[in-house]
């Protein structure tokens, strides 16, 4: 299989246009869905809730997105991705762990 | 994380980056209402904390733990008076959350609230209202009328004129006392006029 894309850091945080700012979310493995005008929840592939935001509609322009949630939604990207890193971690210092044990057990047995 | 704990640690306050108000709890900052004007950005924070609080209730939200310690919290030891102390725990106790997150919420209040905190700029501003010399003030407002001595002390009575909310409540009677006649006081309204 494919390796994913890691998502680049956006340069300034800044605000961007709504097709932008979805297909930033891709990248990062987020989905997003409408629940009233203007707000949008994102959440991972397996549903868990990651925030809340909205789009601004203005006449002849765009959809446009407010950077404070841009920066918001990459922190909590970073944010995701250390825990999962901290599990995977734990993951394997517990199998290092169990396979010690084993050949603990297995000497004592000699 | 209780809803009422969110709602009373959420901040609403001008962003200029966002040209836009701006409403973040320092509890859940995933969640940000905004809109151009203060109570637009409240109700958009509301209903999208209403639409996502079940997860959040049921600690469905990614990256978040379950329990202490909650999201990477570091210890703190510090020392700090004694009726800080008291109020931080009475604060704890009303917004139902622990001390370390009204700490968290201290600090994200003073961050969106110390644009409106006087500047030294703002402070010289008022400083030549009242015309105290300051260095590098202009010559022409070094001139204006000066600090003058009355029953109820030194009174600043362009205070009293340019900025009535700030003046020292003697300040505007000293302005009374101080004026001997009309045409002073209409001077005074005047050179005050002019600096503002």
């Amino acid at each position: 299989m494919a390796k994913k894309r890691k998502p680049q850091k956006p340069n300034k945080l800044s605000g961007m246009d709504e097709h932008d700012f979805l297909g930033l979310l891709k990248e990062m493995g987020f989905k997003s869905n409408q629940t009233r005008k203007n707000e949008y929840q994102i959440r991972t592939e397996s549903g868990e809730l990651v925030g809340s935001f909205g789009v601004y509609h203005q006449k002849g322009t765009k959809s446009f997105v407010k950077p404070c949630y841009v920066k918001e939604l990459w922190k909590a990207y970073e944010e995701i991705q250390e825990e999962g890193t901290a599990e995977e971690e734990k993951g394997e210092a517990g199998e290092i762990q169990d396979v010690e044990e084993i050949q603990e057990k297995g000497g004592d047995k000699k | 994380m209780k809803w009422k704990s969110i709602v009373k640690t959420a901040v609403c306050s001008w962003s200029d980056e966002d040209e836009c108000f701006v409403v973040k709890s320092s509890l859940f900052p995933r969640i940000i209402g905004t809109d151009e004007s203060a109570r637009g950005a409240w109700t958009m924070f509301r209903s999208m904390l209403d639409d996502a609080f079940d997860d959040i209730g049921q600690d469905r939200v990614a990256g978040y733990k379950k329990g202490r310690p909650a999201r990477g919290g570091v210890n703190v030891h510090l020392q700090c008076r004694a009726e800080t102390r008291d109020a931080l725990a009475g604060l704890a106790a009303e917004f139902e959350v622990s001390q370390g997150d009204v700490l968290d919420f201290l600090m994200h209040f003073y961050e969106n609230c110390k644009q409106y905190m006087p500047t030294e700029e703002a402070e010289y501003k008022l400083l030549s209202q009242v015309a105290v010399p300051y260095p590098g003030m202009p010559q022409e407002r070094a001139a204006a009328p000066q600090p003058v001595e009355s029953t109820f002390g030194i009174g600043y009575p362009a205070a009293a004129v340019a900025c009535p909310s700030v003046a020292e409540p003697h300040a505007s009677q000293s302005f009374a006392l101080d004026c001997p006649n009309e045409a002073e006081k209409e001077k005074i309204k005047k050179s005050n006029k002019t600096r503002t």
